[in-house]
């Protein structure tokens, strides 16, 4: 057992204090456990009124993308060993803080809806699945990944500065689809993204990289979605 | 199931009488993809173009050897001089394009967006413009006479 320090930034809305305010916590942790363990010791010991987002604990329902030490992570995915005795726990950036560390995820999720994140065919479908070859799977094997945690458009300062902006979610979401070989509307959705607010809005600034969980090179997809619009203008 | 709100005043995600969502209602245009693909090529070109520039001037001629006679020397061929009006001309639209960037994402009222972009596209555009003609209509004749 280490003592660690965890500084969480607080919000009540109900509360005296309007503004937000960092809060110190002094707590006993493992160096083994993660951050969201520390997060659930105060919680359950410390002070109940403590309010964060988890689901799974595992690193797949995204549902805890805090920002850690200033940086854009799954408070379940990250050990306290790795990050220190004095931790800074603080909620996303760019989404509306609703109480603590929980955000307002809506204008985010209707980002993501706009650029048609489902299987879009109206041929009639075989007897058994769609088969597809596996290197036609590869094509957008990467951005299968997302667990949309929000972890990069919250990095993204294209965001920050735009909230119109669709986000670097929406953009990976958009390339699962548009890559697969098995739909029909990746061109729709190329027109959907061919838009200031689009893709355009990207600056290349890799952010989403580095703070995606689950290592999906955001960027590089954001980067072929831009092609896919050029070769398909130029067509 | 709950209206989806997007952010203010938007289009974008609300949910659509029928089924399906809305997506961003902007005006149609490929300006952002053309200008990305300029900017692109013309980026690539102009590595090679600063890169001839500083290593001519600075490692094979050498500061210490530069003059205005090596200077207008080099300007006599017209080659050189629309190598320069493009290392000028490519230059400032990549640090234009990079203010209109800074602009559009910061300055939010709209008024004041068309304000900053007519007096920063007029001061860039108007030194691109001198910078070129200076560069086409010089004299050697002229300014030798003028010293």
């Amino acid at each position: 057992m280490a003592k660690a320090t965890i500084r969480i930034l607080r919000y009540n809305p109900e509360g005296d204090a309007a503004a937000p305010a960092h809060q110190d916590f002094a707590i006993d942790v493992e160096p083994t456990d993660r951050v969201l363990d520390a997060l659930n010791h105060i919680k359950w010991y410390v002070d109940g009124t403590l309010t964060f987002r988890r689901s799974c604990a595992h690193g797949i329902c995204g549902s805890d993308a805090m920002r850690i030490n200033g940086v854009n992570r799954l408070a379940c995915k990250v050990l306290m060993r790795d990050v220190g005795s004095r931790v800074t726990v603080e909620p996303l950036m760019g989404f509306r803080v609703i109480k603590d560390l929980v955000v307002d995820m809506d204008a985010f999720f209707a980002q993501y809806r706009s650029v048609l994140p489902y299987l879009i065919n109206d041929s009639r479908p075989p007897e058994r699945e769609r088969l597809q070859s596996p290197e036609d799977r590869e094509r957008f094997d990467d951005t299968t990944k997302c667990i949309l945690c929000a972890a990069c458009t919250t990095s993204c300062p294209s965001y920050w500065a735009n909230e119109e902006f669709v986000g670097p979610a929406a953009i990976v979401n958009a390339h699962r689809f548009i890559f697969d070989s098995r739909d029909s509307a990746p061109g729709e959705r190329l027109e959907i993204l061919n838009n200031r607010e689009g893709v355009w809005r990207c600056r290349t600034i890799f952010n989403c990289s580095e703070a995606c969980p689950r290592e999906i090179k955001v960027t590089k997809a954001i980067g072929e979605v831009k092609r896919a619009i050029l070769y398909r203008q130029s067509t | 199931m709950s209206t989806v709100i997007a952010p203010a005043g938007s289009a974008r995600g609300q949910a659509r009488r029928g089924g399906g969502y809305e997506q961003p209602q902007g005006r149609r245009s490929n300006f952002e993809l053309y200008s990305w693909f300029f900017m692109r090529l013309s980026g690539l070109i102009l590595i090679f173009l600063s890169l001839y520039h500083l290593v001519w001037w600075n490692l094979i001629v050498g500061v210490e050897h530069l003059s205005a006679d090596l200077v207008r020397e080099r300007w006599q061929n017209p080659f050189w001089r629309f190598y320069n009006v493009a290392l000028l001309l490519f230059a400032m639209l990549h640090g234009l394009n990079g203010l209109r960037y800074s602009i559009e994402d910061y300055v939010r009222k709209p008024g004041a967006q068309v304000a900053v972009k007519a007096v920063a596209y007029t001061l860039i555009l108007t030194s691109m413009a001198i910078g070129a003609f200076a560069l086409f209509t010089y004299n050697p004749a002229v300014a030798a006479a003028a010293r």
